[in-house]
């Protein structure tokens, strides 16, 4: 490798250590707050992937022993100890978490994952570590810059994805859902007043969008890159201030520390101690001396990321806000709010029709979910026909009345209620048993007019 | 310092000042904007012209109802009227079934601010006749405070409707049970029967009597203010948004206990084996169980309309959803009509097949509610089902 594919490795390390302590943090997080129990013990069915039927919850000492190892396997990450074994396992511990239940699919995990994944081949622990103390044939005064790109490029298509998500009517011509979230947030101090005006939702909507589209270039960009990252810790602050999103303003923001230079914990240090800086180090973009692997990386890594979300467009017609096939793996964050109610209508051997509500099956958490995403109905039709089967009761035509409301429109069926879901299997193909969206547009609240005379 | 590091700085400083005022974890919000003040104003007259109203209206029917069972023991022509008072106090009742916040709410659910006080008037489902039965042998009637720290079943409004109603010298227990089995019932004959439950049922009226009466103080002896003062002097309700939760949450009685349980299960269409499953029924001996479904959907519309004053279709209407507030108002006013036509249902079960009579239009009617409230109207307000985990989103 070229010397001049060597960067300084501080921020490479910066990353390891607070990407660690974010991992720690989620983990004694989801312990505090009961939610290994209400989300992966509670429930009597859980929602699996296709292909993953055969992962099940551990007894309640697994998985709470799961957890306390996911919780150790962080701090070694955190420190550089056991650095590769520790992220393989934790990768393979906290993607089982993942994989129980659909129902529990969000971005910020996906990503933590992803994150994982790339981190097994990086080396980030040559410096800094316990493993670089223990070893000293490990350690090494520069990092390889492709393990920076690479994560940059992990990075930057979350933000790009996020962002091309919102290019739709809803979020750019009529401020939804931002503007029925901002309306329930009036008693926020400050900016509450001013949070019901539909122009602040506008105004916040376009700035959202132009964030996430944009706010990569900005951080490469060597000029503006200072003022990006301001601009991107307020976003995520206020983000994670206005709406529930848990870690995952936390985890963006460490995570965008790679655009940073590679000697910005340094820099930092020296600030802090009022010491004047030596000019930033640079991490090159040619990849003239990187290792063939890494090349390969990074354009598989593009390719199944940008493949990804664009599948929903390729595959398949209609909104996929409504009928959700692309929906997950494609950085679709905060653009829908949905509601919806499901009653399944059991057809009995003597022609009687029984009603089911999903609670006989569910949490309030999975019924939540469940009841904007055709795939999950589908799978608990199945589930109800299964049942009915155990108890002798067969054969059965399972149907469901699923209103569904899109970003505040009025609801509407979101699957045939002709159709006899056991007769349909989920698939890659386009899902002719949902039905199209509403054409009607959503909901408009608050005052209205133009953002000044609204919002004063 | 470098560019970088003092916009760092910067930023940095807000987000503390932001996150030292987050909503769900600080003090009060001491701001006034305007909407919230709006909010509040709209709590504040659900407080005044719904929820104290109808705990008075409970606490005055209960006394009442206390007075028509005194001396009933040994007189026993005051039994219609005191019947006809329990109806008029389980009426109020079935209405303050939707307003199970605060006081009522239950702390198993998560309610904020829960004092479990819904638990210790109504005890449906969770009704068991054969127990009051054997607190009628054993007499526990006869001293208030032993009566009190029995379960519920056997001292709140289910149980005094079997008291009053069951005019038969017969048990709602099985033939093996203990009172069964040793002839203690058998040995009390029927008048000793009749005369012990109007007995008890003046014991249970007073216990009765004095939960509501606690009941309604609480609400005027402060948690009033706590509704109404949600976001600002409130320690239950940090925002207005989370005391518009709560009472949304109680409203979800009408879809699961109301539709669910008082409906589908007796007209067959859900938990019964059978055509209809009368023994689902939630009041067989008054046969008001017609009734009291009306009467939930009358609850639901004084917390919808605000008695007609503030409600949540002034909120919708305001914040420019008035054609979904026009929709629901309009849903429920179907609901109350179709279901006011059922009669009994004890009626409706016996025509065949139950599920196209009027049970059934009454349960549709309320579904097409409840329907467009858990999409729509959650979705528009931004209101969470209850009990759902605070999980992390995005």
């Amino acid at each position: 490798m070229t010397e001049r594919a060597q960067i300084h490795p501080a921020s490479l390390v910066a990353f390891r250590v607070l990407f660690g302590l974010v991992l720690l943090a989620s983990t004694v997080r989801f312990w505090a707050n009961g939610w290994i129990e209400r989300f992966y013990l509670e429930p009597t069915y859980h929602f699996t992937y296709w292909g993953f039927g055969w992962v099940q919850p551990l007894p309640a000492w697994g998985m709470y022993a799961a957890f306390a190892a996911l919780a150790g396997l962080a701090v070694c990450i955190t420190v550089g100890f056991c650095y590769r074994a520790a992220v393989a396992a934790f990768l393979v511990g906290f993607t089982y978490v993942e994989l129980i239940d659909v129902a529990m699919y969000l971005n910020h995990y996906y990503l933590v994952s992803l994150l994982c994944l790339l981190m097994l081949f990086l080396p980030l622990h040559r410096t800094g570590s316990v493993d670089a103390w223990l070893r000293p044939s490990l350690r090494r005064a520069t990092a390889p810059s492709w393990a920076l790109w690479l994560l940059r490029a992990q990075v930057g298509v979350v933000y790009v994805f996020a962002g091309l998500a919102k290019l739709g009517e809803d979020w750019l011509l009529h401020a939804q859902p931002l503007n029925l979230w901002l309306s329930s947030r009036v008693d926020v101090p400050v900016v509450g007043p001013y949070l019901d005006a539909w122009p602040v939702a506008a105004a916040m909507s376009w700035g959202g969008f132009l964030f996430d589209t944009t706010i990569v270039l900005w951080l490469l960009w060597r000029p503006t890159r200072p003022y990006a990252f301001a601009v991107l810790l307020g976003f995520h602050v206020v983000v994670g201030w206005l709406f529930p999103i848990g870690m995952f303003p936390v985890i963006m923001v460490v995570a965008a520390t790679v655009f940073l230079a590679p000697d910005w914990p340094l820099r930092l240090r020296d600030a802090l101690r009022r010491r004047p800086s030596a000019p930033a180090h640079a991490a090159p973009l040619s990849i003239a001396g990187w290792p063939k692997a890494a090349v390969v990386a990074l354009v598989v890594l593009l390719a199944v990321q940008v493949a990804m979300p664009l599948r929903a467009h390729l595959l398949y017609d209609g909104d996929v806000l409504w009928h959700e096939q692309g929906m997950r793996w494609a950085w679709r964050v905060m653009v829908r709010e949905k509601n919806g109610a499901v009653l399944y209508r059991v057809t009995l051997p003597d022609g009687r029709e029984q009603h089911v509500s999903p609670t006989r099956y569910l949490t309030r958490h999975q019924e939540r979910e469940m009841t904007g995403q055709p795939d999950l109905i589908l799978a608990l039709a199945h589930h109800i026909h299964d049942d009915y089967a155990g108890r002798g009761i067969t054969p059965v035509q399972v149907r469901v009345d699923a209103l569904s409301s899109l970003n505040g429109r009025a609801p509407a069926h979101l699957i045939d209620p002709n159709i006899d879901l056991c007769t349909v299997n989920d698939g890659l193909g386009p899902a002719r048993w949902v039905m199209p969206r509403p054409q009607t547009p959503p909901a408009r609240l608050g005052r209205q007019g133009d953002l000044w005379s609204a919002a004063f | 310092m470098p560019t970088l590091w003092k916009s760092i700085v910067v930023v940095g400083l807000c987000a503390a000042m932001c996150s030292c005022s987050d909503p769900q974890t600080s003090e009060p919000a001491t701001e006034s904007p305007e909407a919230a003040m709006r909010r509040r104003a709209m709590l504040a007259a659900l407080a005044d012209n719904v929820y104290v109203p109808t705990y008075g209206s409970f606490a005055q029917h209960t006394a009442a109802l206390v007075s028509a069972t005194d001396g009933l023991d040994e007189d026993a022509s005051g039994l219609a009227a005191a019947q006809q008072a329990w109806r008029d106090a389980a009426i109020v009742w079935q209405r303050a079934e939707l307003m199970s916040i605060g006081p009522a709410g239950a702390s198993e659910f998560n309610v904020a601010g829960a004092g479990d006080r819904r638990a210790e008037i109504y005890s449906w489902p969770q009704v068991n006749r054969c127990r009051v039965d054997q607190e009628l042998v054993e007499k526990s009637y006869e001293d208030l405070a032993t009566l009190a720290a029995e379960p519920i079943n056997v001292r709140g409004l289910d149980a005094l409707e079997y008291l009053l109603f069951r005019t038969d010298g017969g048990n709602d227990c099985a033939a093996n049970s203990a009172i069964n089995r040793d002839g203690a019932w058998a040995q009390l004959g029927d008048d000793e029967v009749a005369r012990r439950r109007r007995a008890y049922a003046h014991a249970a009226a007073t216990l009765l009597a004095s939960e509501a009466s606690d009941l309604h103080s609480a609400w005027l002896n402060g948690f009033r203010d706590e509704l109404a003062g949600a976001g600002d002097t409130s320690t239950i309700y940090p925002t207005t948004q989370a005391a518009l939760n709560e009472v949304s949450n109680a409203l979800f009685y009408l879809d699961t206990d109301t539709k669910d349980m008082k409906l589908a299960r007796p007209l067959g269409l859900s938990d019964c084996d059978s055509a209809a499953c009368p023994e689902s029924l939630e009041s067989p001996w008054s046969q008001a169980s017609a009734s009291h479904v009306t009467a939930n959907v009358e609850g639901t519309l004084l917390v919808w309309s605000g008695a007609d004053g503030d409600g949540f279709d002034d909120l919708l209407v305001e914040a420019g959803a008035g054609e979904l507030a026009a929709d629901i108002r309009a849903r429920l006013e179907t609901a109350r009509d179709v279901c006011a036509q059922v009669g009994t249902l004890e009626s409706d079960l016996a025509a065949d097949p139950p599920t196209t009579g009027p049970g059934r239009a009454c349960y549709d009617a309320i579904k097409n509610y409840t329907d467009l409230f858990k999409t729509q109207f959650l979705g528009v307000l931004d209101l969470e089902p209850p009990d759902r985990a605070d999980g992390d989103n995005d």
